[in-house]
């Protein structure tokens, strides 16, 4: 069971030097931090990367910012679009392993992941996993959705589960502890979220996930500290050592984890999942670390979709 | 005006200099035998900030001050074991104008909330919107940070929203915040039709702008860490006299707000304080995940304020 940033990136390195490298295609890859990125994690043995772009600018960029290229393909498209199919092209042949945003909007990327013309399309709802590495936490948090689905329906939050399941599988967590964030431990009126997580947990017991306990509704503090468990008289598996936080909106989940990041120097990674191939995308406000944890977390994330033989 | 307030210790020494010269404010513990709480407002009545009156059962209350070697008056105790009783007892209290602060003791949250909120419990100020301030200080930030609402409003309106802020804003001005700069939050900085809770932000932000809320600069949307953070603020391109530094964070939803909470002091282990304010006393009401110390600042801040009413 990986536990740190330091450890997902370890993994992903091991990966690499066993068969193959993985690799790594950038869509849009005109833009110096994502550059930058892809470059110390190819000099960290991580993966190789492809990337498809405006070469001109891509060159210019990684002259200007002393990035090397090289070790790196490099496709020329000019237009956003193409860049990314291409890049959804080549995770669709098997080459490569991960699709990165680079500079072009969230919604041109999924929607060339999510062209008729691929195999990628997998389950019904994409969505973004955030997993943090806080000092004060026993080991890894992951959280969701503070980057893409913006309110939930109860079936887009049972897709969520299962979407951020995949990825505590892929980094070794078993079984998986899942939370549903409610701001009470039990179903009030005029509370629709804490209904709604009761539900769930219903949902889940008649139809179970494999390997996972879900519990809720459960507050963030419960769910984090067996102290605050313990004093609320709630004693299941989840209390206290959540793997997963189920948010119930996007600003739920993106305010409480950024907190974290601001405040208890958190180490935050992401990948988007819900294709047949993972999605990395990093913000220019994202330390290196974080950066190339995320790069190393999309690695592992693949690796674990072929193993189970559902990825490219 | 005062200094403004930027830690706890300035806040507990501001709140003890008020009592000194007005007098400790008259405190009402509902369910008092809890030892976390019994031990911050020994601590609280030693210093002068308040004189207690204990509500709940007599026996526990005693034993239960014998553990922890704390001096309780046996003439402050009013004995009621059961929380409805406590809960009248409040009310009459209240009825008579006799508390000036209200302190949450053993007493399930909420349980005290809708007895609060009961027309005849005598708490609410009118139709004054009642709202959850928590405060907290880290390592990290050079002033307060307050926070609101994370107990009480579940999906405010955008008037609800303004109430909330107007509630806040006149806490904070006790604290000798004189223009707060209160940040909006949501996930992103841009406005946009498909995250709605944006839209509040703007309009909010627009509302100050026009004089809607005043004494204040209003900043919104806002992600937590353009607000919080400079440097992030400059990344993002984002200019704002709120970005970056904001004294106040609004956040969407009560969830939003709990969730924060929990992680400011559990992961962030930020020093804690909440309140509810808005009705006709304050009410010291710090969270589960809060230990004694938390208590102590959130009775200091629920003091100050009563004392500045």
């Amino acid at each position: 069971m990986i536990k740190s940033s330091a450890e997902i990136i370890a993994a992903a390195r091991e990966l690499s030097r066993g068969d193959r490298k993985r690799r790594v295609a950038v869509a849009g890859a005109q833009d110096a931090d994502v550059l930058g990125a892809v470059r110390s994690a190819c000099d960290d043995g991580i993966c190789e990367a492809s990337l498809f772009g405006d070469e001109t600018t891509i060159r210019e960029l990684a002259q200007k910012n002393s990035i090397r290229l090289e070790g790196m393909d490099i496709i020329h498209q000019a237009d956003p679009q193409s860049a990314v199919l291409g890049a959804a092209a080549m995770a669709d042949s098997g080459q490569a392993d991960v699709i990165m945003k680079g500079f072009l909007s969230t919604s041109t990327v999924l929607k060339g992941i999510l062209d008729r013309r691929f195999n990628l399309r997998s389950g019904p709802t994409l969505s973004h996993v955030a997993v943090l590495e806080v000092p004060a936490y026993h080991k890894l948090l992951l959280m969701t959705d503070g980057g893409m689905m913006v309110k939930p329906n109860l079936q887009q939050k049972l897709d969520l589960l299962r979407n951020a399941a995949l990825v505590a599988r892929a980094l070794g967590i078993s079984p998986v502890k899942i939370a549903l964030s409610a701001a009470v431990i039990s179903p009030v009126a005029g509370m629709p979220q804490a209904e709604e997580a009761a539900t769930l947990v219903d949902m889940v017991r008649r139809e179970p996930m494999v390997d996972c306990d879900v519990a809720g509704p459960m507050s963030f503090d419960q769910a984090t500290s067996a102290d605050v468990a313990r004093r609320l008289g709630v004693s299941n598996s989840v209390a206290g050592d959540a793997d997963i936080f189920l948010a119930g909106s996007i600003e739920e989940c993106n305010i409480t984890a950024k907190s974290m990041i601001v405040f208890a120097d958190a180490i935050f990674s992401g990948v988007i999942v819900g294709a047949k191939v993972p999605v990395s995308l990093v913000s220019r406000t994202d330390p290196v670390i974080g950066k190339k944890t995320s790069i190393a977390l999309a690695c592992l994330v693949a690796d674990y979709y072929q193993r189970m033989g559902g990825g490219r | 005006m005062t200094n403004q307030i930027t830690t706890f210790d300035q806040l507990a020494a501001r709140a003890r200099e008020l009592a000194g010269t007005k007098g400790p404010v008259r405190a009402a513990v509902i369910g008092s035998d809890e030892g976390p709480t019994l031990r911050a407002v020994g601590r609280a009545e030693e210093e002068g900030l308040l004189s207690a009156t204990m509500i709940g059962p007599r026996n526990a209350i005693a034993d239960l001050a014998a553990r922890e070697k704390l001096t309780v008056d046996h003439q402050s105790i009013i004995d009621h074991a059961e929380p409805v009783n406590q809960m009248t007892a409040v009310s009459e209290m209240l009825g008579s104008g006799e508390v000036d602060l209200l302190i949450r003791g053993s007493i399930d949250i909420r349980r005290l909330l809708l007895a609060l909120f009961d027309r005849s419990g005598n708490f609410r100020d009118g139709r004054r919107i009642v709202s959850h301030l928590a405060c907290f200080a880290t390592a990290d930030y050079p002033r307060l940070l307050f926070m609101s609402d994370g107990l009480i409003n579940v999906a405010p309106d955008l008037d609800r929203k303004a109430a909330i802020i107007e509630n806040a804003l006149s806490a904070a001005r006790h604290l000798g915040v004189a223009m707060p700069k209160v940040a909006v939050l949501a996930a992103v900085e841009l406005i946009s039709s498909a995250m709605p809770i944006t839209l509040d932000g703007a309009i909010l932000a627009k509302m100050a702008d026009k004089g809607q809320v005043q004494n204040c600069l209003i900043d919104g949307p806002l992600s937590l860490d353009v607000a919080t953070v400079p440097e992030i603020a400059r990344q993002k391109g984002v200019v704002s006299p709120v970005a970056g530094q904001a004294d106040m964070l609004i956040v969407p939803n009560l969830e939003t707000g709990y969730s924060l909470y929990g992680a400011m002091t559990l992961m962030v282990k930020a020093q804690s304080a909440g309140v509810v304010i808005g009705g006709r006393v304050p009410v010291v009401l710090p969270l589960v995940c809060d230990g004694s110390e938390s208590i102590y600042h959130s009775i200091t801040l629920g003091t100050l304020l009563s004392l500045s009413r």
